[in-house]
Parts: C-alpha cells; structure tokens; sequence
C-alpha cells in the first residue's frame, strides 16, 4: 500500500457542523413531490458530464488517449460572448440554461414536469469532447444511426448512459443526453433525437449581461452562463466566468472566479449575511462573497479565485449595475469595463 | 416518505454525520466546503432513502453518493447553479504538519478531480480496488490504472515542492 498520502490521514479535529439535517428534508420533501427524483438528478448529472468529460469506464472503446495526429488541422473556437446554439421547439421540451466557452457551448434543457433532463452540448470545429486524464472521445467508433440533419451520426455507450453523437459540420461534433426518471429505459433515445434534430448553429446573437465590471487581474474571460427564462419572466441570473486559463474542458483544473448576478426570492432571503459591505448587507466566506440588495433587488455574487476574501471582495466591489437591469433591452455586450 | 421512514433517516444521519462530515473533508480539503458536500449528498440520500435501506450496504452507498456530488461539483460550477451557498470562516492554527498536508492537498488538488477521488478512495478511506471501481462505475483495471497515474503525478507535482523525507520514503 502507497503511504504518499498517510500525512492526510493526521486531521485537526473539524469545526462545528453546518450541515443541516432538517433543510436537507425540507429540499427532499420538495424534490419528491416535484418527481425530481434524486437517482434521475445523480443519473442526469453524470450525464450530462459525458460530452465534456468523457467519463472513462465501461467499454471504454470510445475514449482514445489524445494524439497529435487526432487533433484537428484547424480549429475555429467559438466567442465566449456569442450565443450560436439554439434549440428549435421541440414539444414538452424546454431549455434551461447556456453555457458559453471558446471550445464548446451547452444547453441544458428538461421536461416541463422536471422529471426529464438533458444537454446539448457543442464543440467548436477542431475541437474534441475531452477526457479529464487527457483521452478524446471518439464518436465514430460508436453505433452508427439515423443521420441527424444530413450529418454521420453514432450512438455511445457510456457508463452514465448513451448519447447521441453527430458532426454538426466538418471536424466539429455535438452531443446530446436527454434522461427521464419516468421511463424505465435509461436514456429516452428518441426525445434526444428529437432534441438533436432541432439544435441550429449560427452566427448567434451577442451576451448581454446586466452588469459591467474591470477584468479581475490575471484573469481572463472564459466563459458565461445564464438561467434561460421564457419572455416576461422577470427572474435573471447571469454571469461571467474568469480563469487564468481557458481550460481545454471543464474537468481541467483552472483557477477559476465566477462573478454572477441574480435577482428573485432566493437573493432576497439575503441568506448568510455577515457583515456590510458599502452599505449593502453581505455575506463574506473565505472566496465566496454575495453583496445583497445592491440595485433592484440584484444581489452580486463573486465565487472561486485562489486568492484571498479580500480580493474576491473587491471584485465583487468592482461590480456595475447598469442603470435598469430589470429591462434586458439595457444589458451591455461589452461588461469589461 | 412515510413517517417512521423519515424517522429512520434522521437517525441514520445523525448516527453518521461525523464520519460523513470527514469523508467529505478528505476528499476536498477544507472542512466548510465538505459541509457543503454533505448537505447536498444527505439531501439525495433523502429522495432515495428507499433505496438507500435496503442496499447491502448503506454505508457504502452513502458514501458513492458523496462522491458523486463531488465529482458533479465541477460541472456546477461552469453551469452556474446556485453559489449562494453560505459558511463561516474558521481559523486554523497553523504548524509545520499542517504545512505538510497543505502541501499534500495542493498536490492533490493539482491533479484532475477523477484522478484525485480514485486516490482519497485507495488511500485514505482504504477502499480496495474492487469497491473504488463499483463505487466510480468504472473497470478494476481503470481503478489501478489511474492509482498508477495520480501517484506518479503527484509525486511530480511533489518534487516541485518536496515533503519531508518520511513521507516521500514511506
């Protein structure tokens, strides 16, 4: 037995809990009456790693260690500040959320019932679904199926379940995962076809985001994200995603500050609060800091980074509310100020 | 969930908390963010309580779900899914051995997350390889494999930065 690790083993005693055994309940409670059953959560999750992460596993036949000859000729990333995936109406279907990076975009999407959930996810050309140990997936050596709009499609076998693999154009390929608690099968391969035959890649239209802020030194922006809600919903939680390098997947270790801002009856609960902030209540954990009521009813969230309270203090300091942010008509493209 | 199921859980919870609270701690490194862990793994263990009962084993079970939650969490950070997640800060006295296990938990840290977890399950929640790959779903040989892997990267990492002579030698 490797005794590298033994020092580990020689803990100082914890500090009082936090867990919370009643609110774990409570949330419980809820998930059930709502048929998010836990076991779709954790089976969903994990697939909808897959496209990025490439869990290994399983067969494995799927995964290949990355080489210089698999790696694209070309690669044409996408801008982190444009959105160029959308999904088409697919019936019963909503999308949830967008993520933007340079070598993919990802829509979650769900069921209106929250039983089902699912992922589009969308590498950019010459760009591969990587593995977290450095392997790439490889879609070809999957099961060939049904084109999916003209274009090679595969299904892959994973151990968290199957996705739907096609080349969206030359040298770029798209993955989708869609699981419903309520089947018994463990993927619904036909709503993820579904999905897949509504998924368009354009020019996209530009983020906006209702705040602006200096870029956080020796980071640079990576990526975005953002709740999807439909029109009038007045919900808005959007953010922006800094690193000190643009990870090659999301299973990579970067060091990473997220600066978001929300609006809606969980920021109101100004949960945690500590201390003031410039006049605002504020909660201040070691990297994690939440400025509440800073305008609007928007609170600024600031969360990651290697550095100290102090540092992720000042940024979330440095955010800018644009003067309406509940009009999205006023959010800026350009929040690096 | 029925009454006495609920009960049930509560108790099972309660009984196990301390050894789930330093579960999580090994596999992330800092106390405040294993709570955070916890409370998410024993909300799942509440929606799947059932389940959870009549495994063979429920510990074991537990602690896949902790796992898993640790291992989604990096998904979640690129998605945005809720940071507001709240805890004080506690200062810890430092000495020269808690220098030490900072140094090993950077390594560690360094390392992908897959890779690491396969590390904390061999080696210091003593799973064997036969539990680490069912508790990861993935094959024994991938389980001894990435052991290989994690090790050799960690002591890379690790000559950047050399321990004491104890521990590199043991």
């Amino acid at each position: 037995m490797d005794r590298l690790l033994d020092p580990l083993r020689e803990e100082d005693p914890l500090p009082p809990s936090e867990v919370d055994v009643d609110r774990a309940i409570r949330v419980g409670r809820r998930r059930l009456r709502t048929r998010w059953v836990g076991t779709g959560v954790l089976v969903a999750a994990v697939a909808l790693l897959v496209p990025v992460l490439g869990l290994p596993g399983g067969s494995g036949s799927s995964v290949d260690p990355a080489t210089s000859s698999q790696r694209a000729a070309e690669t044409r990333d996408f801008d982190p500040m444009r959105r160029v995936v959308t999904v088409a109406d697919v019936p019963g279907i909503v999308t949830d959320s967008y993520t933007t990076a340079r070598r993919w975009q990802r829509i979650s999407v769900r069921n209106a019932g929250w039983t089902g959930l699912g992922s589009v996810t969308v590498h950019a050309p010459g760009r591969q679904a990587a593995d977290p140990e450095g392997g790439v997936l490889r879609p070809e050596t999957g099961t060939p199926t049904e084109p999916v709009d003209g274009r090679p499609a595969y299904w892959m076998s994973r151990p968290s379940g199957d996705l739907l693999a096609w080349q969206w154009t030359d040298d770029a390929w798209a993955f989708v995962s869609y699981q419903d608690v309520r089947t018994e099968r463990e993927v619904d391969r036909e709503t993820a076809r579904r999905i897949a035959l509504a998924v368009r890649v354009g020019d996209g239209e530009p983020v906006t985001v209702p705040f602006t802020l200096p870029r956080p030194a020796s980071y640079q922006l990576v990526g975005t994200t953002a709740d999807l809600r439909p029109p009038g919903d007045p919900y808005v939680r959007t953010g922006l995603l800094f690193a000190t390098e643009d990870p090659a997947d999301e299973g990579r270790f970067v060091d990473c500050l997220a600066v978001a801002v929300e609006n809606g009856e969980r920021v109101a609960s100004q949960n945690g609060v500590n201390q003031t902030v410039d006049g605002h209540p504020a909660m201040v954990d070691g990297r994690k800091v939440t400025l509440y009521g800073v305008a609007a009813g928007f609170a600024v969230d600031v969360w990651g980074g290697t550095a100290d309270a102090a540092a992720s203090l000042a940024v979330a300091r440095s955010v800018r509310l644009v003067p309406t942010p509940d009009d999205r008509s006023t959010w800026t493209t350009r929040p690096l100020g | 969930m029925q009454a006495a199921l609920e009960r049930e859980y509560v108790e099972y919870v309660r009984a196990g908390l301390d050894r789930l609270r330093r579960s999580a701690y090994r596999l992330c490194g800092d106390a405040h963010h294993g709570d955070d862990l916890v409370q998410q793994a024993i909300t799942k263990l509440y929606v799947n309580w059932r389940r959870a009962r009549a495994a063979d084993n429920t510990d074991a079970y537990v602690q896949r779900i902790l796992v898993r939650v640790y291992l989604d969490e990096r998904r979640l950070r690129w998605a945005g899914v809720s940071l507001f997640a709240s805890a004080p800060e506690v200062a810890v006295e430092p000495d020269h051995r808690v220098d030490d296990r900072a140094t090993l938990r950077a390594a560690l840290d360094r390392l992908p997350r897959r890779l690491s977890v396969v590390l904390v399950l061999r080696f210091l929640f003593d799973m064997s390889v036969e539990d680490v790959a069912g508790a990861l779903g993935c094959s024994t040989g991938t389980v001894k494999s990435q052991t290989a892997r994690g090790l050799a990267t960690m002591r890379r990492l690790l000559d950047e930065r050399p321990l004491p002579i104890t521990a590199k030698e043991a």
